[in-house]
């Protein structure tokens, strides 16, 4: 449960920061989602790939 | 007969390649200024260039990674001599922290403790390394907040350089 604590706080936090460096205003809410979606799923399927609940 | 001014970022050329963008002096003033800015406190240069808002989340994403990474027990790197490369580039982006790092880094450690090498390190460096890793032990989550600890050193890297990037006009504030 810590890990993935962990994971959604990393996310949110490297989400945010690229949504304001990288994004226009009307694009940013789009783009952090984006950006914490792809982290937070990207790291369960490999997490999941890597070592399958049995 | 004077030269037109380039538009900011580099005019296009017909092959397709950017062509070279020319700074003046006070645009590498400005720029120099506000990268220091940014160095000495996250988000300062974005403050200094008239982003004011994203100065606000900036520091506050910073300064959460930085609490963080000290939360879970994270460690400030030193230089192993095992991993000379990848150790001493972990030691430059926590220095990319700002003046607050060596502070950091003598709160936790005693000294400021930057070499990892215990057979010729004299009393104090040892100690200093002594007391990161006892930081480490127990702690279940210290490598990820060594993990949070340096994200947030590369975070403020790519700051100093959008900060740069807004002073000498390249890029808009918005």
């Amino acid at each position: 449960m810590l890990l993935l604590l962990n994971l959604v706080w990393f996310a949110t936090l490297v989400s945010v920061f690229f949504a304001t460096l990288a994004g226009r205003k009307e694009r940013r809410l789009k783009l952090g989602l984006t950006i914490w979606g792809a982290m937070v799923v990207g790291s369960v399927v490999l997490a999941l790939l890597m070592a399958p609940i049995s | 007969m004077s030269t037109p001014a380039r538009a900011p970022g580099g005019k296009r050329e017909p092959g397709g390649t950017k062509a070279p963008v020319r700074l003046d002096a006070s645009q590498i003033g400005r720029g120099l200024a506000a990268a220091a800015a940014g160095w000495l406190l996250p988000g300062l240069g974005h403050w200094v260039v008239g982003a004011r808002g994203k100065a606000l989340v900036f520091f506050a994403i910073v300064t959460a990674t930085i609490t963080t990474g000290f939360a879970l027990g994270g460690n400030l790197s030193v230089v192993d001599p095992r991993t000379p490369v990848i150790s001493r580039l972990q030691v430059a982006t926590n220095l990319a922290l700002g003046p607050v790092e060596p502070v950091m880094r003598a709160v936790l450690y005693g000294s400021l403790a930057y070499r990892g090498d215990e057979s010729f390190v004299p009393g104090p460096q040892r100690r200093a390394l002594e007391l990161r890793r006892a930081r480490a032990l127990g702690r279940p989550f210290s490598a990820f907040g060594t993990t949070y600890l340096l994200t947030a050193g590369l975070l403020n890297i790519l700051l100093l350089l959008d900060a740069w990037d807004i002073a000498i006009g390249r890029k808009s504030r918005d």
